[in-house]
């Protein structure tokens, strides 16, 4: 018996996703990750913890509006800054939503709330009708999702109970019990690569590769190569070279897999660092620096890999 | 033109929402929202037709899986109810006066890749990445 009333700390709900998944997809993030990626996107799912942001373009200084913000912090963690837009005092800040409640902008907000599985699910079954017509469904994502398993196998069990299609993006560092207990709920499984040298893995991401490489030679126990796509983000200068991708492309092919996807970089998360008092630190590649990915994508398929980018 | 400031926010002489589009500012919920409220409007009611205008980024039509997604958005819409909808592709010149004039453009939502983002938040070198490809797409 699922319990609906488990509840999992979430930092977004997206609507009309298009690129985790087969169809048009609802993709619910789960805060809390085990790697500190360097390229990172969501900068704002790593720590467990609710967390405060302060997006500066849509405040309208203190001026204008009597700084509420400031008024409202019980910790006196909210400061004016002397440029009219207030300063944050992060170790000082409690995650109360005080300030975020105060200001009439939406330039504050706290990010990391408790939702319960059917409030997750109530909001995912409003594009139903999309779902139907594409051949979507729920994905979860993060952070990462097994950082709160108990949570991800419930809400994904449930979801099947209401025939939901389910995917999942995950990193792989978790025990395999807990994965294992997931995918059995799980329809489309993407699992994530990031480097084959336990150090460079470790330098790049903050954690070495060997449980996510064990439980990679464990998935296919489990779950059929057409139901898994191995991605690799593909990120100049940390793990774009032609020998970091033949290794993980003829690692993943030796296992069984069959599907993988080479992900270009992108640096459309970098201004979220900002807003939640962090550094984004990966400089933009030189000019020509960046690698051709499309004879990367030709590398894999000469490994008798199928390339799924843009196919789902 | 002759109607004053309202209390959403609205100032006076500025647009109304255009058809039956959302207005200025209030399509937070993404296409699949937006889609399911103009779906749920009486059109029959409507004997001179209704207007739905909705904006999309280039990137979403890149790929054939891109398209397929988009078409079943809009069969959706008509699975719903709906009667009409249209596509604006943003373009260039738009977002530039958006880098230029920011506060004119707060509710510009630009499709990033598998999501939207205000275009006047997203750093200086996203936009103007943003604002390239358009051009080589259009």
């Amino acid at each position: 018996m699922i319990d609906t009333s488990t509840k999992g700390r979430i930092f977004n709900i997206q609507r009309y996703s298009l690129h985790d998944g087969s169809g048009i997809r609802t993709l619910v993030f789960l805060k809390g990750c085990p790697l500190r990626c360097l390229w990172c996107s969501n900068p704002e799912s790593q720590k467990s913890a609710p967390e405060l942001g302060f997006i500066e373009s849509r405040c309208v200084g203190q001026e204008a509006c009597g700084a509420p913000c400031v008024s409202a912090c019980l910790e006196g963690a909210v400061l004016s800054n002397g440029q009219g837009t207030p300063a944050i005092d992060r170790g000082a800040c409690t995650h109360c939503g005080e300030c975020a409640d105060a200001c009439c902008h939406d330039a504050l907000k706290l990010v990391g709330r408790e939702l319960s599985v059917a409030e997750v699910l109530a909001e995912v079954e409003k594009d139903r009708a999309f779902y139907r017509r594409s051949g979507g469904g729920i994905t979860i994502g993060g952070g990462e999702p097994l950082a709160q398993h108990e949570f991800t196998a419930a809400l994904l069990e449930a979801a099947q109970e209401q025939y939901l299609h389910t995917a999942i993006e995950t990193c792989g560092h978790v025990a395999w019990k807990h994965l294992e207990r997931v995918l059995r709920f799980v329809d489309l499984l993407h699992f994530d690569l990031k480097h084959m040298d336990p150090r460079r893995h470790a330098e790049l991401t903050g954690r070495s590769n060997e449980l996510i490489l064990g439980n990679l030679t464990k998935v296919l126990r489990v779950k059929e190569p057409q139901d898994v796509v191995i991605r690799i983000p593909v990120i100049p200068g940390c793990n774009d070279s032609a020998e970091n991708i033949r290794e993980s492309a003829t690692f993943v092919a030796n296992l069984g897999f069959t599907q993988i996807e080479l992900m270009a970089y992108h640096r459309f998360g970098a201004s979220k660092y900002r807003q939640y008092g962090m550094v984004y630190q990966l400089d933009e590649p030189a000019p020509g620096a960046e690698s051709d990915l499309q004879d990367l994508r030709r590398l894999v398929e000469s490994l008798g890999l199928q390339e799924v980018t843009g196919r789902m | 033109m002759a109607c004053g400031a309202t209390p959403d926010g609205r100032q006076a002489g500025a647009p109304l929402s255009d058809g039956c589009s959302p207005a200025q500012g209030t399509d937070v919920n993404g296409p699949t929202a937006t889609v399911k409220s103009v779906a749920n409007l009486e059109h029959i009611n409507l004997a001179q037709g209704t207007i739905f205008n909705m904006k999309m980024h280039p990137a979403a039509f890149e790929t054939k899986a891109g398209m397929m997604k988009w078409a079943n958005l809009v069969r959706t819409y008509f699975d719903l109810g709906g009667w009409e909808i249209q596509f604006n592709v943003v373009d260039a010149d738009t977002l530039k006066a958006a880098q230029a004039n920011p506060e004119e453009y707060k509710d510009l939502v630009v499709r990033v890749v598998g999501y939207s983002a205000f275009f006047v938040e997203l750093d200086k070198a996203v936009q103007d990445d943003i604002i390239s490809r358009t051009e080589h797409t259009v």
